[in-house]
């Protein structure tokens, strides 16, 4: 057995990596969870381990209900990073989970747990902007499949499959309004480096939209647009990991030992906190 | 590049029992690029997406003859429960398809 896995646990089921030189949380847009960006992540170049994220409500945590709000969310997400994600770590979030991230950012910082050294945002609008309410309760598993269809990514093999639609529901409802019921507060903009990444055909994250989260940092931004959609960072998957390495490289720890996964190497010396 | 059922779960392998599981299990398996996925195994400990919850259905209804949705999968995400509803399913003549062949469950999407 591997370090990996004795660090696993609900917000972090394929672990928090505690042997990595630098960890990248993940957290999902709506009606997905960790299983997608663990996916995502295969082949993320070294030094960087994919921590996908787990919010409540979908696989290994469908028990357990959804939150609508992204408020209690991240006073949950934070406690937990706070005691169980070894710094240096980045966040990545993709739609609300980009909100996500950065309230959670915002709320480590307020409880005085290690923040991110670098925060990627993808396919949302900066938090600044108030965007207006989907309102996909109502929809008929017809109208929310042409719903999905719009924002492109999502396989026909799943919007024609209206029994998965109606399951998946009530989730998508209560992520977007995560997303959608939310109010910016001003607040000190953040003193850590924000990369904000998304598809030129995004409908719903224009080129403009994505900049204004320059205002949101004194640490550095960066804006990527990448060919495709909503979905674009899947589409282009290792042009972002390269992306995020780069970014990260310098964060790593010296010297930290980079897992033998390879030869099922020898257990690493130290446990995860 | 298959990677290993153990660094998924920490539980105990338990093997499939009977042919469908077996089935399934090694369906399973391919699908998600493990060595081998146990009967008490859940789908969401190798982060099944939707779209290999597709590929797995589809591919049980080739190979066997079994109707699978995948919305069943993530209801009943232990591999054993999910090839009792299957069992249920076909039990209660909800969609066995015999011998004929599988429709084209073609999951071909955008990723994943």
């Amino acid at each position: 057995m591997t370090a990996t896995v004795s660090a696993r646990s609900r917000w972090f089921p394929f672990g928090t990596r505690p042997e990595a030189p630098v960890r990248l949380l993940t957290l999902p847009h709506a009606g997905a969870g960790a299983a997608v960006f663990r996916d995502w992540g295969r082949g993320m170049p070294e030094p960087v381990r994919v921590c996908p994220g787990q919010p409540p409500g979908r696989e290994g945590r469908r028990a357990e209900p959804p939150f609508t709000r992204v408020g209690p969310l991240v006073r949950e997400l934070a406690a937990e990073i706070s005691t169980s994600v070894r710094s240096p770590y980045a966040i990545l979030g993709h739609s609300t989970g980009a909100l996500c991230a950065f309230e959670v950012t915002r709320e480590l910082l307020r409880i005085g747990g290690p923040p991110p050294v670098h925060l990627f945002v993808c396919g949302r609008p900066a938090p600044q902007h108030p965007l207006a309410r989907s309102e996909l309760a109502g929809l008929s598993p017809p109208e929310l499949a042409a719903f999905l269809r719009r924002l492109e990514g999502t396989p026909e093999a799943i919007l024609s499959d209206h029994e998965l639609l109606r399951w998946k529901q009530p989730l998508l409802v209560a992520d977007f309004a995560v997303n959608e019921c939310y109010t910016f507060e001003p607040d000190t903009p953040l003193n850590i480096p924000i990369t904000a990444v998304v598809g030129r055909s995004d409908p719903g994250a224009g080129e403009e939209l994505m900049a204004a989260w320059k205002e949101q940092t004194t640490g550095g931004f960066a804006l990527h647009l990448l060919d495709g959609g909503h979905f674009a960072i899947f589409d282009h998957a290792p042009r972002v990991h390269a992306t995020i390495a780069a970014a990260l490289r310098e964060q790593a720890v010296p010297g930290a030992p980079a897992p033998d996964r390879a030869a099922g190497g020898p257990a690493p010396q130290e446990a995860g906190q | 590049m298959t990677e290993q059922r153990e660094d998924f779960v920490d539980t105990d392998y338990a093997a499939p029992e009977g042919e469908l599981e077996q089935a399934v299990a090694g369906i399973s398996a391919e699908v998600l690029g493990v060595d081998r996925v146990g009967r008490t195994d859940s789908y969401y400990d190798f982060g099944t997406t939707s779209l290999q919850a597709v590929r797995i259905c589809a591919r049980i209804h080739r190979l066997t003859g079994v109707q699978a949705l995948p919305v069943w999968l993530f209801d009943n995400d232990v591999l054993a429960d999910f090839v009792q509803r299957l069992t249920a399913a076909g039990a209660d003549g909800e969609g066995r398809a015999a011998a004929r062949p599988a429709p084209t469950g073609n999951a071909g999407g955008v990723h994943g």
